[in-house]
Order: structure tokens, then C-alpha cells, then sequence
């Protein structure tokens, strides 16, 4: 009765097994392989398939408008690792700091004592003339004297691991995706000959971009100056930079980006160093 | 008044003293004392040459010294304010009364002049572009529409013409994106549209999705959606053609007659606006909210008239997101109510937030004060006062 | 087995204010909370007023919130704190929220027995004792009396009934009063800077206890003393519950401090539940709040002789003496070494310790041996209260061993 008992429950488990071949993978290797090898194994291969399939990386799809009008022109499609980066804060922070550092002048300049023209000459005798002893008069504590300590011109600048300031470029692009503040022009950004920033003025107005929805940045890829003037009158909507002018911490600032899609390619291209799988180079 | 007396008639009266804060204490205080002298000076005057004039006589040794009449370039600016000022008490002079008289001749009678600078216009500039008017160049046309629609209905109303608009070319097998080229349709074609119904079959297909009332309309619709992206006039005669008889009730009839002889008076001038989708204001069926947008073809035209009929943007993770028109139209209500900032509106918000028990809302804002009477303090801080004697 | 009638038993300990049912309490309630409402302060003015005879009725605008020393019932249901600390206890719904209120009101606040926590923290006390003393005593049956108290303390003290009220976000009134939220922890507190424990104990339970230079045994403390060994004023016969308690003492109910405020809270806490949703909520209670402390009892021995203690074991418990044994030794020479050192009784190893020395080996392998005796845990524990179940198995006696050994 026992034996008989344990039958059925071997056979309910092999049932079961069969029907866990469509399910999680690793059930199904270690139960099917008694019943029927040959069977498994391909099943087995185009359930991994199917299952990498599913979960591999799908590409983003994003929206591509012609630029005055704003009418939608396409979807276009960007990999996920680079429009949807997962948000990591630390490495914007590194990222901003470091640019910080870059562009710090570094340009003040002062004498030290040794640094002051004049004689060493000790001014009194140690002794002898009721007065507290001193010194030469490049001593900081005398007028005309050195600076104790003062800054000298020297360089700020700190380092970051290309391949993370990479990423940052990509988290920050990506972020501001996520949110829904970037606008990809798949045109060039440009106004009419003669048109004034009043244009400028109201396309901001109908489209919602400017002081009061937080100010927007343009990014171009050429810098013309006609288009370039017109924007910086009206500085307190709208922010214009060309491609090769952007930081990170351009992209993180103003309310939403209006990016070319050019410029936003080559951003992405130029910062995807970690990614981009380097040939090796015979020497 | 005499020009001499230009800078001799600084001291303002005691009345107007208070009232022209702005002359400065120096100002004031320098030309008090002057005037006294005048007054003495002029007590005795014999003629009516002025002290300057015959000063300058003397200089330049002639009765008519070169140089302008008045070599002090016209009165000063306090004794313009003051002259105006006292305008009304030395109305019985009869010097000034002839000035005036000769004012009156040389300029306009209605001139009246200006005592703020509001109002004036403004005569030269710097040339900035701020200065100038707008100029045609500068007319910006969007895709869209310039203010979005935010009433439910009119939304309903757009996403079922889209529904219907496109599903028409997905039948005819055309383009879709071509749609966008019509940015309204006349009004007797969109009511044709209006009429029809979505009933999309299984899982929100597109392809022959649309439900005509008659035969008339599917083939007034297929012509004039056969045309579209070639010629638009012809689609716009067929439907004037259609309309008369396709009218529900006397109210919309009515409506479109008006509108119908508006729209033959406003051909040539577009630029009053008229109520979105001509005032209609419901939705037939709601078959359209059905319809699926997992089709990234689909879905981008759909949203690219969607929005050009709305004036709605959709970011791009929302367009992610999206699977079908309900979707869309969640989020497009979703817009004009947005979640509140605040904590307290958000439970006055909701009724059943506030019968929680731990909830409590007060209706005043809860000040220390409150916090000590809750903690049982405030009776000890008062007590205290009261024995220092501080209350 | 037949559902036992709690809410007939509690009605000594359960004031009517508590119950929201029944309409002959409510009655009854109606009459004796107007005498008693003048806070302290006023009394010599209100006195007239007090004896005046009430009137349910036309006397109720007359007394403003802070006149009452504790918040009404009606406040209970008002206040947000009170249901956010029901909901944070998951207490069970039957509790109603006026009881929780009256748990927060201590005797220092109120000293009307119908409206503060004394009677319920008096039940929950022997509750709490109960439950923990059989868990003790059933779950390590050779610990020590010391140990026994001093893990009683730890577990049902006052100091870890203070942590627990901290731990369930009990916050503490500045001054109790009845516009005070009934949410928060009500007592009379002390001056600053005053000393709780300055005058010792007077009118415990012992006898001779004006003998302070007499030998205080540990035998002698579970006969006359608390739970936890400590010395306990005796309890006074019950007073009735008279209706002006603040004509007793001119200076009112005397402050208690913080930490006896939240013990008697927690009490309360415990046995309010007894009473509203009985005895199988209480002992879950209990065990969720109580038993879930972590607390090693084998940090709590102090053996002043371990190897002679251990000796006297063997010697009655019959086995053969204890002998020491070097297992392992390293670098006897150098400037740590290192010993390990086994106890054997016979042929079987009681303990093994590593020291420094031979002697702190010895030392610690004895105290090793004898925490593996006094630490024994039978395999299935069951404590007597278990029996109060429905369907309980009939009940097999514990072991509990003859205790530690006497010196």
C-alpha cells in the first residue's frame, strides 16, 4: 500500500514537473532531466530564449519635434543605457564638483614675506630702546609687510574616472527623460532672419517653457550669434548653450532641456566611454 | 510772470511747502531767505527792466546786449511747479490772463496739459528691440492649439474624432499622420464624424473600428478622407452637400445655422474665435476609450492629433506609459486637477481621510499657545504670570 | 468549557466611565463624577459647592474643562493621539478608546479611583508577574532565586515598562488637567530637583524592619518581598471610594516620578486588555510586548567561588568529584598564553574554559559547568496558564529542581 502510495506521488510530481517546463528554469532542469532528456533540452534552450528575450533591455522610444512649430515628427529610438540610466545621485554630486573645481580660476596672488622687495635689515637694536622687539619690515604683522599665508595662483582642479563622468552625463540626461524635461528637436533651433526676440518670447509663452514653468535651456549644436542674441534678451525665460558649452551641471539646472537631436547624439556618443567596447590596438 | 523773478520765487507757499516733499532741504533752505530782498527790490523798482537784464546792459555797454532774450534756457523746474500751483489765485491778473489768451491762439484749445508721464507717448528711444513693436516675423504659429482645452468634454469630443479619424485611414490604408494636414474640419464633416461610433473589436483593433449611422455618411466620409493629403476643397463641398439633412434636433440646427452664416461671413476673416468643435458639448458613445495604443505607429499619430487638436503635450515617459485612449484621457484629467502640495488640502480633499480617528483637522492654525494648553502647561504659565503680576 | 463572563468580574476594577454600554452605570456614573470635579487648587472656595446637593443637570455648564483633573470620556474619542497609540498597539477593537484614556490617568493626576489607572494596573501587575515568573521558572527550572529576580526585573521592571511606554510613543503631560489631551501620559510630577528615594521604605511587608543591620536572606524576600525581591509597602485595607479625595491631604496626591508613571501605564495597558478582550489577548499581548525582549540570561550569574560551587554540586547531586584537566595549552612560556582547561566528573566533561592562567582556565571551565546545570531547558516547555485553554492536554507536572546550592 505504501509503495503504491509513493508511485502516485512520483507521478504527480513528474506531471507537475512537466508542467513547470514553461516556468521557472531552474525547477524544471533538475526534475525533467529523469523523464526525458532529449525532449528537455530543447525545450529547455528556447524557454532561456524566451525568457532573455523578455527580459532583455528594451530601447526607449522618445519623441522627436520640429522646432518652432513643435509638431511631432517621429519616435525615435535610444538604448536604455543611455536615456534610462537609473538616478544616482552621488556621481552627479562627483560629477558637478569636479566641473566646479575645472572651472575655478585659481588666480589670486599675493607676497609672503620672502616675496616683498626690501632689505632684511632687523629695523631696531633687540635691546635697549623701550619699544617691543621687531623684526625686518616684511613681517605680516607690519604695514607694507607679506601676507602670512596668502594665496598663491595654483590650479583647483580634482580628477574623476572618465568613464564615471561619462555616466554622469548619461544619469543626468537620463533623469531629466525620466521626468518627462527633455525635448528632442529633430531640426535645427532657429528663428527667421528678421525675427526678434519677441518671437523667442512667445514661443516660450505658448509653449509653456518659461519663467513661471522654471526656465528651459536650448542646446544647439551650432553657435549662431542671431539666435544666441535673441535668446540671451530674454535671459530670464530661456538659456541657450551650444553642444560643446554644456556641463552636467548645464543639464541639471533650468526647468526642462530643448536639445537638437544632433547635439543630443553626439553628447550621448561622446560620453559613452564606459560602454563602447574598445578595440584593441596592435602597437 | 516777470523772468526775473525765476529764481527769486523759490519760497513755496506754507500750503505747498508739505506738500512737494521732494525739493530738497538745501534747496529749500537757500532760497527762503532770498525772497525778502526781491519783495524790497521790487517795492522799489522804477521800470520794469529786471535786475539781470539791466545788469546785463551794463556789462555789454548797450541797450540790446547780444544773446538770448532769455539766457537761462526758459523757467526752472521749480518755478514751473510753482507757477502752477499758484495758476489759480492769479487768474484775475491781467498779464497773465493775456499769455494765456496768446497760448490759446498759437495751440490747440483741447490741449490740457500732463502732469504725470502716464498716459504720454513716448518719443525716442535706444532703438532696443523692446522699443519697437513686434513685427511680422515675429508671428509664431504652433503645431497646436494656443491654449489648451481643459473641459472634459471638449476632450472627449477630440479624442473620439481622432478615434474616428484615424481609424477611417487605418481602413483606407493611408498614412495616417496625413490627418494633421486638416487642422479643422468644416463644420458639417466634423458633424458627420460626431455621428459615428467606435465599436473596435477584440483587444482595441483599429481597422474597421467605425460604426456609421447610414450609408450616406460612410460614403460622404471614405470621399472626403480619400482626399485628404491631396485637395481639401473638394472634401469641404461634398460636406456642405451632406449636412442639411443629417440635423438631430431644432436646438443644433439652429446652432449651425448661426454658425453656418458666421462661417460664410468669417471666411475672410479667421481671426475671431469660435467655440471649440462648434459648441457641441457631449460625446455619443464612449466605444472610442477602447481603442488600443500599443502600436507605436498608431499611438504616435494619435497623439500628435490628439495634442494638435488639445494644445496638450505629452512628455515622452507618459507616451511610454500609455497603452490606450483611455490612458490618455486619464492623464489628460489628471492634468487639470493635480495632486495638492500641501498635506491639509489634501485631507479636506477627501472625506473619508478626515473620519479617520487619528485625524484630526482644526480650523485655526495651531500655535504654541495651543501646544501648551494641550500639554497642560498653559494653566501652570498662567499661574505663574498671575502671581508675578504680568497678567 | 464555558466562555468565563468577563465583563462580570471586571466591574470592581472597571469604573462605568470606561464602559460605554449599559445604561444603570451610566446612571450611577452621573451622580459622583460632579462632586469630585474641582481641581485641588480651588477647593476651599468650591467646598460649599461641594456639598451642596447635585444636580445632574443644571450643573454641568458650571464646570469648565480645567477644573476636572483628568480629561472627561468624551475627550477620548476627540483626540487623535489616543486612536493613533490604540492603532499603533494593535490593540483589539473591544478595548474602547475611553479605557486607553484611563489607563494614561495616573493616581497622581486623579486620585479618584473610578477615573485613574490604580485598579487596572494592580490586575495587570499580577498579570505580568504571573506570566513571566512561569515562563521563568518553567523554561530554566534550576535558575537561581537571584537570577529569577533579576530576570523578572528585566523583564516586567518598572524600567523596562518606562523603555516600552518610550518605545510605543507614549508622550508625558506637562501637568495633568482636563484640557489636557487624553492621549498623553498623565501624573503629578515632581519638583526639580527633588530626591524619589530619599526616606527609606517605611511599612513594607516584612517584619522587624526597623532591624536594618539584620541579615536580609534571599529565602526570606520570596516570602516577604515584591517579585523582584524587592521590599514592598504593604498594601492598605481598600479605602471606599470616597467622592472628595482631595479633602484627605491638604497638599493632594503625592508627585511620582516619570519612570513609576510609565510602569503603571504599561500595567494598565495589560490589564485593560485582560478585562476587554481577555485572557488569550492578554497573554498574545504579552508575549508580543513581553517575551519578545531579548534577554540572555547566562550574562546575569555572579559566581563568587565557581569551582567550590561546583564541588558542592557534585557532592549532592551524587557524581564524582570534579577534577580539572589541561586539554590544550600554547606558548606557557611567552607573554600570552593560552589554557584550556576542562572539568571532568568521572569520565563525563562538565565545562571547558580558556584563560590566561591555569587557574582563570579552571575558573571559567567551572563556571562554564555550572551555567550548563543552573541553564538546563527541557526540550518542550509548557507553562501552567497554557491549561486556560480550550482543548488543553491534561497537565503533566513541571520539574523544578531543589535550586541553586547553599554554601
Amino acid at each position: 500500500m505504501a509503495g503504491l502510495n509513493a508511485l502516485n506521488s512520483f507521478k504527480w510530481l513528474s506531471r507537475n514537473s512537466r508542467g513547470l517546463l514553461s516556468g521557472a528554469e531552474a525547477t524544471t532542469r533538475y526534475l525533467s532531466r529523469p523523464i526525458s532528456t532529449e525532449t528537455s533540452a530543447t525545450s529547455e534552450q528556447s524557454a532561456r530564449e524566451a525568457l532573455l528575450a523578455k527580459w532583455a533591455p528594451k530601447p526607449v522610444l522618445a519623441t522627436t519635434y520640429s522646432f518652432p512649430s513643435m509638431e511631432p515628427v517621429r519616435f525615435v529610438q535610444y538604448p536604455e543605457n543611455k536615456l534610462l540610466m537609473p538616478l544616482r545621485k552621488d556621481i552627479l554630486h562627483r560629477a558637478v564638483v569636479y566641473e566646479g573645481d575645472m572651472t575655478r580660476q585659481g588666480t589670486a596672488s599675493t607676497k609672503w614675506r620672502d616675496d616683498v622687495r626690501g632689505s632684511h635689515r632687523k629695523l631696531r637694536a633687540q635691546k635697549g630702546s623701550g619699544h617691543a622687539r621687531v623684526g625686518d619690515r616684511q613681517s605680516p604683522i607690519r604695514r607694507g609687510g607679506g601676507v602670512a599665508f596668502g594665496p598663491h595662483p595654483r590650479d583647483f582642479s580634482s580628477g574623476l574616472p572618465a568613464k564615471m563622468y561619462d555616466q554622469a552625463w548619461r544619469i543626468a540626461l537620463s533623469y531629466r527623460f525620466r521626468r518627462g524635461q527633455l525635448i528632442i528637436i529633430d531640426n535645427e533651433i532657429d528663428i527667421p532672419e528678421d525675427a526678434s526676440p519677441y518671437l523667442i518670447e512667445e514661443i516660450f509663452k505658448v509653449n509653456r517653457w518659461g519663467r513661471e514653468y522654471g526656465r528651459s535651456t536650448l542646446i544647439t549644436t551650432r553657435e549662431s550669434p542671431r539666435l544666441f542674441d535673441a535668446v540671451n534678451e530674454v535671459g530670464k525665460h530661456a538659456k541657450i548653450l551650444s553642444k560643446d558649452d554644456v556641463d552636467v551641471k548645464d543639464l541639471l539646472e533650468t526647468g526642462r532641456l530643448i536639445m537638437e537631436k544632433r547635439a543630443l547624439d553626439r553628447l550621448l556618443s561622446e560620453h559613452s566611454r564606459d560602454i563602447k567596447p574598445r578595440l584593441a590596438k596592435a602597437t | 510772470m516777470r523772468s526775473s523773478l525765476r529764481l527769486l520765487n523759490l519760497e513755496a507757499p506754507a500750503s505747498q511747502r508739505s506738500r512737494n516733499l521732494y525739493v530738497c532741504s538745501v534747496c529749500r533752505h537757500e532760497a527762503r531767505p532770498r525772497p525778502f530782498v526781491a519783495r524790497q527790490f521790487l517795492r522799489h523798482a522804477s521800470d520794469s527792466t529786471p535786475i539781470t537784464e539791466r545788469v546785463r546792459r551794463k556789462l555789454w555797454g548797450t541797450d540790446n546786449p547780444p544773446g538770448l532774450k532769455d539766457p537761462y534756457g526758459g523757467e526752472g523746474v521749480f518755478e514751473r511747479k510753482f507757477k502752477r500751483g499758484q495758476s489759480a489765485p492769479q487768474e484775475n491778473e491781467p498779464e497773465a490772463a493775456t499769455e494765456a489768451a496768446e497760448d490759446a491762439v498759437s495751440e490747440d484749445s483741447s490741449y490740457e496739459p500732463a502732469t504725470t508721464w502716464e498716459g504720454l507717448q513716448r518719443v525716442g528711444h535706444l532703438g532696443t528691440w523692446s522699443d519697437l513693436p513686434p513685427t511680422k516675423a515675429d508671428a509664431y504659429t504652433s503645431f497646436s492649439l494656443n491654449r489648451r482645452l481643459t473641459k472634459p468634454v471638449h476632450l472627449s469630443l477630440a479624442a473620439h474624432q481622432t478615434a474616428v479619424e484615424l481609424s477611417l485611414l487605418h481602413t483606407l490604408k493611408k498614412p495616417l499622420t496625413n490627418i494633421c494636414d486638416v487642422i479643422e474640419h468644416e463644420q458639417p464633416v466634423f458633424k458627420l464624424i460626431r455621428n459615428c461610433k467606435i465599436q473596435p473589436k477584440s483587444s482595441g483593433q483599429w481597422d474597421s473600428a467605425v460604426v456609421y449611422p447610414d450609408k450616406e455618411t460612410e460614403e460622404a466620409l471614405v470621399y472626403i478622407f480619400e482626399q485628404i493629403g491631396g485637395a481639401q476643397e473638394a472634401a469641404a463641398e461634398v460636406a456642405t452637400e451632406v449636412a442639411p439633412e443629417t440635423a438631430e434636433d431644432a436646438e443644433l440646427a439652429e446652432i449651425e445655422a448661426a454658425e453656418a452664416e458666421d462661417a460664410e461671413f468669417e471666411e475672410e476673416v479667421p481671426t475671431t474665435p469660435s467655440p471649440p468643435f462648434f459648441g457641441y458639448r457631449d460625446v455619443k458613445d464612449k466605444g472610442y476609450l477602447d481603442l488600443s495604443l500599443n502600436d507605436p505607429i498608431t499611438k504616435f499619430a494619435f497623439l500628435k492629433r490628439f495634442s494638435q487638436l488639445t494644445g496638450h503635450f505629452f512628455p515622452d515617459p507618459v507616451i511610454h506609459q500609455i497603452s490606450s485612449v483611455q490612458h490618455v484621457m486619464k492623464h489628460v484629467l489628471a492634468e487639470q486637477n493635480p495632486k495638492p502640495k500641501k498635506l491639509a488640502d489634501f485631507l479636506v480633499a477627501d472625506a473619508s481621510l478626515q473620519s479617520l480617528p487619528n485625524v484630526k483637522i482644526f480650523a485655526k492654525k495651531q500655535k504654541p499657545s495651543h501646544k501648551d494648553e494641550e500639554l497642560g502647561r498653559k494653566k501652570l504659565i498662567d499661574a505663574e504670570l498671575r502671581e508675578r503680576g504680568l497678567v | 468549557m464555558k466562555r468565563l463572563q468577563l465583563q462580570r468580574w471586571s466591574s470592581s476594577a472597571l469604573s462605568s466611565r470606561a464602559r460605554t454600554g449599559g445604561r444603570l452605570q451610566r446612571h450611577l456614573y452621573s451622580g459622583t463624577r460632579l462632586q469630585s470635579t474641582n481641581s485641588y487648587s480651588l477647593q476651599d472656595q468650591s467646598l460649599g459647592q461641594q456639598l451642596a446637593p447635585p444636580s445632574a443637570t443644571s450643573d454641568v455648564p458650571k464646570f469648565t474643562k480645567r477644573q476636572l483633573p483628568s480629561p472627561p470620556a468624551e475627550a477620548a474619542r476627540e483626540s487623535a493621539k489616543l486612536a493613533a497609540l490604540h492603532a499603533r498597539l494593535y490593540l483589539p477593537s473591544r478595548l474602547p478608546l475611553e479605557t486607553l484614556a484611563r489607563c494614561l490617568v495616573d493616581a497622581s493626576a486623579d486620585p479618584s479611583a473610578q477615573f485613574n489607572n490604580q485598579s487596572l494596573a494592580v490586575l495587570g501587575n499580577d498579570l505580568l508577574s504571573n506570566y513571566a515568573s512561569e515562563h521563568l521558572i518553567c523554561t530554566y527550572p534550576r535558575l537561581p532565586l537571584t537570577v529569577i529576580f533579576a530576570a523578572m526585573y528585566a523583564y516586567v521592571g518598572p524600567k523596562t515598562l518606562l523603555a516600552m511606554s518610550r518605545e510605543w510613543g507614549v508622550e508625558h503631560a506637562a501637568a495633568p488637567g482636563g484640557e489636557v489631551d487624553p492621549g498623553l501620559l498623565q501624573y503629578k510630577r515632581l519638583d526639580p530637583g527633588a530626591k524619589p528615594d530619599a526616606e527609606p521604605l517605611v511599612g513594607t511587608t516584612r517584619p522587624n524592619e526597623d532591624q536594618t543591620t539584620w541579615r536580609r536572606s534571599i529565602t526570606s524576600s520570596v516570602v516577604y518581598d515584591n517579585e523582584f525581591g524587592d521590599p514592598e509597602r504593604a498594601a492598605s485595607p481598600p479605602a471606599e471610594l470616597s467622592d472628595e479625595p482631595f479633602l484627605m491631604n491638604d497638599k493632594g496626591p503625592a508627585p511620582v516620578t516619570p519612570e513609576a508613571a510609565s510602569a503603571t501605564f504599561a500595567r494598565a495597558v495589560m490589564g485593560a486588555i485582560y478585562l476587554h478582550a481577555g485572557r488569550p489577548a492578554a497573554k498574545r499581548f504579552f508575549e508580543q510586548h513581553f517575551l519578545s525582549r531579548q534577554l540572555d540570561i547566562s550574562k546575569m550569574f555572579n559566581f563568587q567561588q565557581p569551582a567550590r560551587d561546583l564541588t558542592r554540586l557534585c557532592a549532592r547531586e551524587n557524581y564524582d568529584e570534579p577534577v580539572a584537566k589541561i586539554i590544550s595549552e600554547t606558548g606557557r612560556r611567552s607573554r600570552t598564553p593560552v589554557f584550556v582547561v576542562g572539568i571532568f566528573s568521572g569520565v563525563d566533561k562538565l565545562g571547558e574554559g580558556t584563560g590566561a592562567s591555569l587557574s582563570e582556565a579552571r575558573a571559567r571551565a567551572s563556571v562554564a559547568a555550572l551555567k550548563g546545570w543552573y541553564l538546563y531547558s527541557p526540550l518542550e516547555v509548557r507553562v501552567p496558564s497554557a491549561m486556560e485553554e480550550d482543548g488543553a492536554a491534561p497537565w503533566k507536572p513541571v520539574y523544578v529542581d531543589l535550586g541553586e546550592v547553599i554554601v
